[in-house]
């Protein structure tokens, strides 16, 4: 195995055309060194991303927040502009893994791992954030709904690395929900919630559950049945979506943490709480 | 391009270079090419923080950090002779802090990282000195005497 370390995005894209899925590429590195390590994964070619300037870029605006795929959990998560922003965002980065593993991993590299139960694809279904795939013919933006596709999979062609994600900030109520053993975990089910009030009724509302089967989803027919509604009624009837957004998100996932049983009950009173917790 | 040239870096001061010929974790480097034993390995996935060193001022688990991830940065372990890992150091022998001891290098560690950093808006001190040591699990459960050891030196640093 030998290591490329490309100092310019171009590069970086010629070596992955090159390599395909021969080559894994590396940025901050906490999943993909420990899968190295334990001889899971054998790649012949390893890019590391650290020293491309480029993708170290994070700007947060009132109208778009951009941030890049060297961007780490931390830089997030103690950036004022973007809690103030995105709160949403800023607060899911601070509740991954422990400060030691936020201060390397990055939030595309997370998203790019798959892994069930990590927190940040929530936080990115919710607010609605498209993910750049570039490669060397081009870029295209896809957004977070239809980027990860199963355990461990994504939408990503074999030449192209996610090189960038965009987000709209809207003023929204928002809360994250997750359940987990110990600090560290992954969870063993997570609820993200933005809502968004206009003339006190329910403009738009998102629901990004995760953990609780081969991809994060929302739960689209919960969230249109909230919209136009006031929000004392959505607070009544807090209980009733809970039980709806359960069913839709309807767990598949049994493990050695929890039941399927159990994960779709974790769904219902997040949802169910964080409804009466926002609004 | 390729990763034959030599990765530099600062190692407790003293510039260090590693020829790049294979493909290796942090820790692996400390431990047996630098054969400096203070930095443990404990689990080895990035969870038990036994492994804890200090890379560019934050702490990181150096068993998930591979050796080209350090060029051109610093690093500092618990072998360090820097002033204020030694006030760490002291205050977790006044408080008896170590039970069986494996776990406390990257203690002092984590600790360290957070005497260096700021909390965060959302966070007073003490909250995010536990946050920080979330990263480290102590297997005898000495957690009160540890926290009470990097409370103290928190609490002296702001007076």
């Amino acid at each position: 195995m030998k290591i490329l370390v490309p100092h310019h995005l171009n590069e970086a894209l010629e070596m992955k055309q090159q390599y395909g899925d021969q080559a894994q590429v590396l940025a901050g590195g906490q999943s993909l060194s420990v899968l190295l390590q334990k001889r899971l994964v054998s790649p012949e070619v390893l890019i590391y991303l650290g020293e491309i300037e480029e993708l170290n870029t994070l700007i947060v605006s009132e109208e778009q927040v951009r941030f890049g795929a060297m961007v780490t959990n931390s830089r997030l998560e103690y950036s004022q502009e973007l809690k103030k922003i995105a709160p949403l965002l800023s607060h899911i980065c601070s509740v991954v893994a422990s400060p030691h593993v936020r201060n390397l991993g990055t939030v595309i590299g997370n998203l790019c791992h798959a892994e069930v139960g990590t927190d940040p694809p929530q936080a990115l279904l919710a607010l609605d954030a498209q993910i750049c795939a570039s490669s060397v013919k081009g870029t295209r933006w896809i957004p977070a709904i239809d980027f990860i596709t199963d355990f461990f999979e994504t939408t990503l062609e074999e030449d192209e690395i996610a090189t960038e994600i965009k987000l709209s900030p809207t003023k929204c109520k928002s809360t994250y929900f997750k359940h987990k053993v110990r600090s560290m975990d992954l969870a063993i089910a997570s609820v993200a919630i933005a809502i968004q009030i206009q003339d006190d009724k329910i403009a738009s509302a998102r629901l990004a559950i995760g953990g609780i089967g081969p991809k994060p989803i929302r739960a689209l027919n919960t969230e249109s049945s909230l919209i136009g509604i006031t929000p004392e009624a959505a607070i009544e009837n807090a209980d009733h979506f809970g039980s709806s957004a359960s069913i839709e998100a309807n767990p598949s996932l049994s493990d050695s943490f929890a039941p399927a049983k159990y994960r779709k009950h974790l769904v219902r009173i997040a949802v169910s709480k964080g409804i009466r917790q926002i609004l | 391009m390729e990763k034959d040239s030599p990765i530099n870096f600062i190692l407790n001061g003293k510039p260090t270079a590693y020829d790049g010929s294979s493909v290796k974790s942090l820790l692996d480097f400390l431990r047996y090419d630098m054969n400096l034993k203070g930095t443990k390995e404990g689990c080895r996935v990035g969870y038990c923080g036994a492994c804890t060193v200090i890379l560019n001022g934050k702490p990181v688990h150096s068993c998930c950090v591979l050796l080209v991830q350090v060029n051109n940065k610093e690093i500092e372990t618990i072998e360090s002779t820097s002033p204020d890992l030694e006030t760490v150091r002291e205050a977790f022998i006044s408080h008896n802090a170590p039970q069986c001891g494996v776990c406390i290098p990257g203690m002092i560690m984590s600790c360290l990282g957070a005497t260096r950093s700021q909390p965060s808006s959302r966070e007073t001190k003490e909250e995010h000195l536990k946050n920080i040591l979330t990263g480290n699990i102590c297997r005898c459960g000495g957690y009160s005497r540890i926290i009470a050891a990097g409370l103290e030196i928190i609490n002296s640093e702001s007076t």
